[in-house]
């Protein structure tokens, strides 16, 4: 019993950060702009986050500096794919290669291997909803998460709502589905091609900071794990629709938490399993393009 | 009072000059037709009028003031609206969706969009003008009429006073033309001004008040509709007496032996719909066999199963008794089919690559042009030389580029390559799309040649003028069936149209 609950809470913890760049990266997607530059955004924010609170000894500076430079970070993948036209493979993958470099960078200044926040306590973070928490079972699966963790599944409704009950939402789709008639009704399709990109590098933020020090007060380089392109996998496999997408991301969390619960019972094979979720990606991402594929007639060459 | 003129509109691109000292006068309610061929400057002049263009010098004046447009806002805020040739539609929206795009109603005090008081407003205005369409509907499941519909409306919604309409027939079955021009005809009663741009002359005769020609980017003439016909106005087009049709009649009549066979043949799209559903035809020798129907009734991937490009999933294709299925094209070739593609720049032809190269393009194979899967490049140059001289192909350089030719131009070398690979059959979709008059009666010529040879042709087409003039026989496809066969001498063409419209026609079907 305590192996399902606990893979329940876990399930919900590990599917937060993921959640929060797909309910994030799915406007750009609507867009017709392909940001790979997820997975950097959301190291820069668990960095940044954690250096200024380290240096400031004050946690809402380092949050509102990690958005601050998600968000610039956002802004030049922008400026260079939007509106002077580059490739966003490379610049995405510039911006990828960058924030780990620069994080490597000054924990090398700092001669430390991670920046570790010693006088806060993760547990102090974690909210429990009244009420809810008494339930048996789903009060502790439900209950006791950081507050990012809730925001990021509130935000499957706030996204759903923005997206289709809003003239942004509207936009955002005309924008990626057809330029041309965005442009022939005076649209200005780069600004929604910004503003999309933009809500992507604030979501990342928001991942980071709740990877980095809502989770454990802890940053080490390189942490997100490729979280950031198993979110772009999401996206794709939900064709960037909040729910479906959501979902996706959802059964990645679900995958890691299997493996961490496995890892606990599994002595020294416990590393291997770590593959896990990303097996498992693997294979729904091979199965849903193949059924999408079966149907396709049309040779290819 | 003129509502709208232009005075010495210009428009240069580098040195080449597309408008010359464009002069046209455009009066309130009246509705104009502009006729020219393809590349004429038709379509500058239209987008210079909506914005989309600046003029290089040359101004144009609304109730006779002097205006600049900077964008298509401008000259909507105007009062002028543009349906474009290819509709600027969102097809995973709902046509209220669509027409209010840009300029959605939001609930008092909320950022939320207000669907019900839209669908309200949509109603009405569809009502207003009596337009046949639900506001709820999603645009990717109208019919090309509706989407049209839907564009028209986008502008009447915005006040427009002026409306110009870029070959609105092109994509229309007949009957669906008749409603268009009734409705221009009623927006005229409204009060509304209607600049429509065309080349299809009947269509000019039956709708218009006056006509401007425009011939290489000067006006030719004005005339008022009823001082004139379509004879005269094919020749101020293009400047000298033209074959209006070139007809099939008197050639050798086409013998019993059937060539080409088609049996019952299914494939689906990606979403898994079935867009050909049991196609069955026979083509004899020394016959041109028509395919008419309005584009999107599965024509397409019809030609892409028979050239190739798509996979069956049911149903053979014989070629003289030989089974030829789902061969790759190279294949198809070999075996003695020509292949005219439905989209020239996309399959064939590479735009990139120079003329020579395109000359051999799909029968590298032969072994006169490459050996050893080395290239030879002088006897390629040769043959692409043969084509140019007996297919009167206007190039400026022999080893230039596929892309600096004109549509016309660019077709004849497809039309050359095919030919002179012998074949005996040629598969030509869409022959003549955007290719100017006299390269159309040179091309179908040239079919109607193959044809007397004795050998066959498989012609599928839009443009029924074409398909009824060139035809023995003529097959129309509705929603992925061949849902009935004509004789394309006897017929009418509003009976045809209805067939391409769905309904079965009891005369003329032949039973299958």
């Amino acid at each position: 019993m305590d192996f399902i609950n606990n893979l329940l809470y876990n399930s919900v913890y590990n599917a937060a950060p993921i959640l929060l760049c797909v309910l994030g990266g799915i406007f750009a997607y609507k867009a017709n702009v392909l940001n790979i530059a997820l997975e950097g955004l959301m190291l820069a924010g668990a960095f940044v986050s954690m250096l200024v609170a380290y240096l400031t000894h004050n946690l809402f500076l380092g949050i509102l500096s990690a958005i601050v430079v998600c968000l610039l970070l956002g802004l030049v993948f922008s400026v260079m794919s939007v509106t002077y036209k580059g490739n966003v493979i490379v610049v995405g993958l510039a911006i990828n290669m960058l924030v780990p470099a620069v994080a490597d960078f000054v924990l090398k200044l700092m001669k430390s291997s991670n920046i570790n926040l010693t006088w806060a306590n993760v547990n102090d973070f974690k909210i429990n909803i009244p009420f809810i928490e008494d339930i048996p079972i789903l009060g502790s699966i439900l209950s006791g998460h950081p507050p990012i963790t809730y925001i990021a599944f509130l935000m499957i409704i706030v996204m759903a709502v923005l997206m289709y009950r809003t003239k942004f939402g509207v936009y955002v789709r005309v924008v990626g589905e057809n330029d041309d008639a965005a442009r022939s009704l005076g649209l200005k399709s780069n600004q929604y091609k910004y503003i999309a990109i933009l809500i992507g590098a604030f979501c990342c933020a928001l991942a980071g900071i709740n990877l980095s020090m809502e989770r454990l007060a802890v940053f080490t380089n390189d942490m997100t794990a490729g979280r950031g392109f198993i979110a772009i996998a999401a996206i794709y496999c939900g064709r960037g629709a909040p729910g479906p997408s959501a979902v996706y991301a959802i059964a990645f969390g679900v995958a890691s938490a299997l493996a961490t619960q496995l890892t606990v019972s599994a002595g020294s094979a416990a590393a291997l399993l770590d593959v896990i979720p990303y097996v498992i990606m693997g294979v729904v991402l091979t199965v849903v393009s193949i059924t999408k594929r079966r149907k396709v007639k049309v040779r290819g060459f | 009072m003129s509502i709208i003129r232009t005075v010495d509109l210009t428009k240069k691109f580098d040195e080449f000059v597309a408008n010359d000292h464009i002069n046209l006068s455009v009066e309130p309610q009246e509705i104009k037709c502009i006729v020219g061929e393809n590349g004429a400057g038709k379509s500058t002049l239209m987008n210079m009028l909506y914005g989309t263009l600046i003029p290089t010098s040359g101004s144009i004046l609304i109730d006779e003031q002097p205006v600049k447009f900077k964008s298509p806002i401008d000259a909507m805020n105007h009062g002028i609206g543009m349906v474009h040739q290819h509709f600027k539609l969102v097809p995973s929206l709902t046509v209220y969706e669509n027409i209010l795009l840009g300029t959605e109603i939001t609930k008092k005090g909320l950022p939320l969009i207000d669907s019900g008081e839209e669908i309200r407003r949509v109603q009405g205005i569809i009502d207003e003008y009596h337009f046949q369409l639900k506001p709820t509907d999603r645009v990717e499941d109208l019919s090309v009429g509706q989407c049209q519909q839907v564009e028209i409306l986008k502008m009447l919604y915005r006040n427009v006073r002026i409306l110009i309409l870029d070959e609105p027939s092109a994509v229309l079955t007949p009957q669906e033309v008749d409603r268009l021009i009734e409705n221009l005809k009623d927006l005229r009663k409204n009060g509304k001004t209607i600049i429509v741009i065309t080349h299809k002359l009947r269509e000019v005769m039956e709708l218009s008040d006056s006509v401007t020609v425009i011939r290489q980017g000067k006006v030719i003439g004005t005339v008022m509709t009823k001082d004139t016909n379509e004879q005269e106005l094919a020749q101020m087009m293009v400047g000298r007496d033209v074959v209006l049709t070139v007809s099939n009649e008197g050639g050798m009549p086409s013998s019993d032996e059937v060539a080409y066979r088609v049996e019952d043949l299914h494939t689906i799209n990606a979403h898994g719909a079935e867009v050909v559903s049991g196609v069955s035809f026979e083509v004899k020798k020394g016959e041109v066999f028509g395919i008419a129907g309005v584009e999107g009734n599965g024509q397409s991937e019809l030609v892409k199963l028979l050239t190739g490009l798509m996979t069956t999933t049911k149903g053979r294709v014989y070629l003289e008794g030989r089974d030829i299925t789902n061969l790759w094209p190279d294949q198809l070739r070999k075996a003695g089919i020509g292949i005219i593609p439905e989209d020239r720049y996309g399959q064939g032809l590479c735009q990139s690559m120079s003329i020579p190269d395109n000359c051999i393009a799909g029968y590298w194979y032969d072994k006169e042009v490459c050996q050893y899967g080395v290239l030879k490049k002088k006897s390629i140059l040769q043959r692409a030389r043969e084509y140019i001289q007996k297919y009167d192909i206007r190039v400026a350089s022999e080893q230039g580029y596929v892309s600096e030719l004109s549509g016309g131009n660019a077709q004849k070398i497809i039309i050359a390559r095919e030919f002179e690979s012998h074949p005996r059959l040629i598969i030509a979709c869409q022959p003549t799309r955007g290719v100017d008059v006299g390269s159309i009666e040179f091309i179908h010529k040239q079919l109607l040649r193959f044809r007397n040879e004795g050998y066959s042709v498989l012609l599928i087409s839009s443009e029924l003028s074409e398909i009824m003039s060139l035809s023995d026989r003529v097959a129309v496809m509705y929603k992925g069936k061949i849902i009935g066969e004509v004789d394309p001498k006897t017929i009418s063409t509003s009976e045809i149209g209805l067939l391409m419209a769905g309904a079965t026609s009891q005369r003329n079907e032949v039973p299958v």
